[in-house]
């Protein structure tokens, strides 16, 4: 069952933990329980709505029209469990109950038979494909023409943001929209990051530069390259195809990204050897993807995205269970070493996480680092969590998982070292 | 930005930025124009990505252990669902806990410190715990919470009443007297006649905790001070001294002026008082005062205590309690006992026995409020097995529910909150249900609200989770009406006041 902290780690957004922490006490509940495969409650609001978890993914369904995932009843039904179990009896699944997770498990299984394959009109298809690449091309010369203009003109003009976004506009109707996501994303960095911005701006001009080369380059570079102009893989083809790895991933934590339409919803995987994974979601509006209780752990099969650096995976077969031993690195430069051979890869690939045993988090000139045991610091970026990891470890040694670029982490979640690994928190 | 790369792009290169590729890259770059240039600041962004040396600091001093209490989980909750969508009741929350001396857990203050306006920097330093005090020696941002006082170190408590303001200094005397009354008083007395009088008054107060007889000498000390408010409180807490010498000297002059003739209560007021009583707070009536007999006996009530008169007057409790419900001294004695927080002790229950049998006789009003905090104050007083027996009275009394509502002391037993619960039911169920769209009759809950509203400010005064039951059941009551439902925020705001004191007492 999962601690309080995980379930937080599953809400939507603070206010719904909050609505969902108000339900967690048995006196909202009647008809209470659960049984292997599910938990399930009536919570007394309003109305009387009902209220199920699958324990395999802890999905669920609520008859309360919140178009939240999960809703404040199903967070409610699950902070009960973690705090008070005992509520929560043995019992026959109700009907309510039953059909919905039978329901589940047939979809389950036909997602993992292989689906009949429609006939494919190649020719079409590959017309198709030339139509759009040869959209992207023209859209990536404008693109171009403008970000010489820009650099011939500086880039310390006071309309930048507004020039950017509409370049990426432009980019988004010629189909380059990851290309276009890269543009807004630099549009809202701040004038103190201005140094990666230009980075950025530069990487923009690599990626122009290789996928106009791009029937030159190996299917792994091609594939690279795809991606961060905007022609992913379909994740059919990822699954059917894709690279596989085979393991327990433990879950170090969700990292969300708000773009101007969509929200990235990170989720990080560590293997044992300390590698790390990135299932990725763009999400709209308040809605979830898969949810990944941070600590735990899955086990299976991950499909890899064809790339350089393959990062990104899907989940094919896969279960959650309880994480036994954390994947711990023992020094900050581990960590920093496996993502300098990640950039060698390949130069775009950002971000890689890290999960570093017997770290502190400690205070420096007013901002918050983490040290490790032979005193290599690692900047912790500006924000709650810095803070929030400060005062929670005490500069007592935990076990810390973070996202970095290599000069600064982003913190995922938390162990104490002395502490047993479904303690881990979230930051 | 130092980086000449960098800032011929932020220039332009059109305008003056020249750029001269990295030697690193020379060989692999192709012309001088803009996409060489962006080409060069991502290699050597990536470049400096992949080789960064990390930088070296020293190791910091783990946070010391805590000393406080804090929050079981299902209080934790409730805390946090107030810091993010009830912060209305965030600075009641944090004065419940810091009433208790708990502090709030880690997580909890971050949330605090993230979103706390500086107004709040006060509670927020109380419950910060020594974590807290950690953070503040740390982080500049965060200094105002390396004043936060421990509650259970004697040290910072020594410090803060040395250094604070004239609140911080008597919460902190309240706490030292709680750990050493001795080293306190010491403290209190080394530079007392330097403070202004009110603050002299409000420390002086702080003795009440822990009074022990070997106070005596100071407060002795105290009683000639220069200002007469002080002189009063230590007259107060000299008296609470049974052994003092000011308790000595009252009772020899209670015993001059009081007499009891068949079983009445006699007091000889008349003759003028002698000039050195003065000292001992035996006043004379300001000159046209309306009653200077009345304003005698009481003065004397403040200054003697009940079980002398018991004494004196060789009557047992029952009838000592019949003579003096019958004296024309009443409200004057009861007064002045209850303003000097004098004890009752043998007179508490034949008192309230006797003031029930009176209620049922339906006196006047006047009478009836007199008795009723008369009797209030003798309640308070009693044992739980001696209220149990005055209970039912009080509460069976016909045509005085309101009375025996006030009456009733804590805890409740289940009887009278049933009782009680019964009484605003059957007061609710007389309220027309108004038909949709139409307003809700006015005050229809107001005597719930203000029942549970007293119960919770009693339960935060006192400290006592006795009152969370009445409140409870009140709520229960409330629940239950159809009206409520169309006052959603009501039943949510109690609720959750409920909740906090339930939560944070138990």
């Amino acid at each position: 069952m999962l601690s309080a902290d995980q379930v937080q780690s599953l809400a939507p957004d603070s206010a719904s933990a909050a609505a969902g922490r108000k339900l967690g006490g048995p006196v909202h509940w009647q008809a209470l329980g659960r049984s292997a495969r599910g938990l399930w409650g009536e919570c007394k609001g309003s109305a009387l709505y009902q209220t199920r978890v699958d324990l395999l993914d802890y999905s669920s369904k609520c008859t309360c029209p919140s178009r939240k995932f999960p809703c404040k009843h199903a967070l409610g039904l699950l902070f009960l469990a973690a705090a008070a179990a005992a509520q929560l009896t043995e019992r026959d699944e109700p009907q309510w109950v039953a059909d919905w997770l039978n329901q589940r498990q047939q979809k389950a299984q036909a997602k993992a038979q292989p689906a009949e394959k429609k006939p494919v009109d190649e020719k079409a298809q590959a017309k198709r494909a030339d139509a759009r690449i040869s959209a992207m091309l023209a859209g990536l010369d404008v693109t171009e023409r403008w970000l010489h203009d820009l650099v011939q003109q500086g880039l310390a003009q006071s309309d930048l943001d507004q020039q950017l976004k509409t370049a990426a506009l432009r980019l988004q109707d010629a189909k380059a929209g990851a290309l276009a996501e890269r543009l807004r994303q630099i549009g809202a960095m701040s004038e103190r990051q201005q140094s990666e911005r230009i980075a950025q701006l530069g990487q923009v001009q690599w990626l122009i530069d290789l996928f106009r080369r791009r029937d030159q380059l190996s299917a792994a570079w091609r594939a690279e390259v795809d991606a961060w102009v905007g022609l992913s893989e379909r994740e059919e083809e990822v699954l059917d195809s894709g690279e596989r790895v085979s393991g327990e991933f433990f879950i170090a934590g969700v990292s969300s990204i708000e773009g101007e339409r969509l929200r990235e919803e990170r989720t990080w995987l560590i293997e044992p050897g300390g590698r790390s994974f990135l299932k990725l979601e763009f999400l709209f509006g308040a809605a979830r993807g898969a949810l990944f209780p941070a600590g735990a752990s899955v086990s299976g099969t991950l499909a890899l995205y064809r790339a350089c650096a393959a990062q990104r995976v899907l989940l094919a077969q896969t279960e959650l269970k309880p994480t036994q031993v954390i994947p711990a690195l023992h020094h900050i430069n581990e960590a920093l070493t496996l993502h300098a051979a990640q950039l060698a890869r390949s130069p775009f690939c950002r971000t890689s996480a890290a999960c570093v045993a017997d770290l502190t988090v400690i205070a420096h000139q007013d901002s918050y680092w983490l040290h490790d045991r032979s005193g290599v610091a690692l900047p912790i970026a500006a924000g709650e969590a810095g803070l929030l990891a400060f005062l929670r470890t005490g500069a007592h040694p935990a076990t810390i998982a973070f996202a970095h670029d290599g000069h600064c982490a982003q913190l995922l979640g938390f162990a104490m070292a002395d502490a047993p690994p479904s303690s881990w928190a979230a930051l | 930005m130092n980086d000449p790369l960098h800032l011929a792009l932020t220039i332009g290169l059109s305008r003056g930025g020249s750029f001269e590729p990295p030697a690193l890259l020379a060989e692999h770059l192709q012309g001088r124009g803009p996409a060489a240039a962006l080409r060069a600041v991502a290699a050597m962004a990536c470049l400096e990505a992949g080789a960064r040396v990390p930088d070296s600091l020293p190791a910091l001093d783990p946070a010391p252990a805590e000393t406080q209490a804090t929050l079981r989980p299902s209080a934790v909750s409730l805390l946090i669902i107030v810091c993010v969508s009830e912060t209305w009741l965030l600075d009641e929350a944090l004065a419940v806990l810091a009433e208790r001396g708990m502090r709030v857990p880690h997580a909890v203050l971050a949330m605090l410190l993230g979103s706390a306006e500086t107004k709040m920097r006060r509670r927020v330093a109380a419950v910060a715990g020594e974590r807290g005090r950690w953070l503040g020696l740390h982080v500049k941002a965060h200094a105002w919470l390396r004043q936060a006082p421990r509650s259970a170190d004697a040290a910072v408590l020594r410090r803060v009443f040395a250094e604070g303001s004239t609140l911080e200094r008597e919460g902190a005397l309240k706490g030292w007297r709680a750990l050493d009354a001795t080293a306190a008083r010491e403290a209190l007395s080394l530079d007392f006649s330097k403070d202004p009088a009110d603050v002299r008054l409000r420390l002086l107060a702080c003795l009440r905790v822990g009074l022990a007889p070997d106070d005596e000498p100071f407060l002795a000390s105290v009683i000639s001070d220069r200002a007469a408010t002080v002189q009063a409180e230590a007259r107060r807490l000299a008296l609470k001294l049974p052994s003092s010498a000011i308790s000595e000297r009252m009772r020899l002059r209670l015993a001059q002026l009081l007499k009891f003739k068949r079983a009445e209560l006699e007091l000889d007021l008349s003759a003028p008082w002698l000039p050195d009583w003065a000292s001992d707070g035996l006043l004379e009536p300001p000159q046209n005062h309306a009653s200077p007999r009345s304003f005698r006996a009481r003065q004397l009530a403040c200054l003697t205590q009940p079980r002398d008169w018991l004494r004196l007057s060789a009557l047992e409790p029952a009838e000592f309690a019949q003579t003096l419900c019958a004296s024309v001294w009443f409200s004057e004695l009861m007064s002045g006992w209850a303003e000097a927080g004098a004890a009752l002790g043998a007179l508490a229950e034949p008192l309230v026995e006797q003031l029930c049998a009176e209620f049922a006789a339906k006196h006047s009003a006047r009478r009836d409020y007199q008795r009723i905090e008369a009797a209030k104050f003798a309640i308070s007083q009693l044992d739980a097995a001696s209220w149990a027996r005055q209970l039912s009275a009080l509460l069976h009394s016909e045509g005085l529910s309101e009375h025996a509502i006030a009456l009733l002391p804590r805890p409740w037993p289940r009887e009278a909150t049933r009782i009680w619960a019964a009484q605003l039911r059957k007061r609710l169920s007389d309220v027309p249900i108004p038909k949709a769209g139409e307003p809700n009759p006015a005050n229809t809950f107001y005597p719930a609200q203000a029942r549970i509203g007293y119960e919770l400010d009693q339960a935060r005064q006192g400290i006592d989770p006795s009152h969370i039951e009445p409140a409870l059941d009140t709520l229960n009551v409330v629940a239950e009406h159809p009206l409520v439902d169309r006052i959603e925020s009501f039943q949510r705001a109690l609720q959750l006041r409920l909740r906090i004191h339930m939560e944070f007492y138990s």
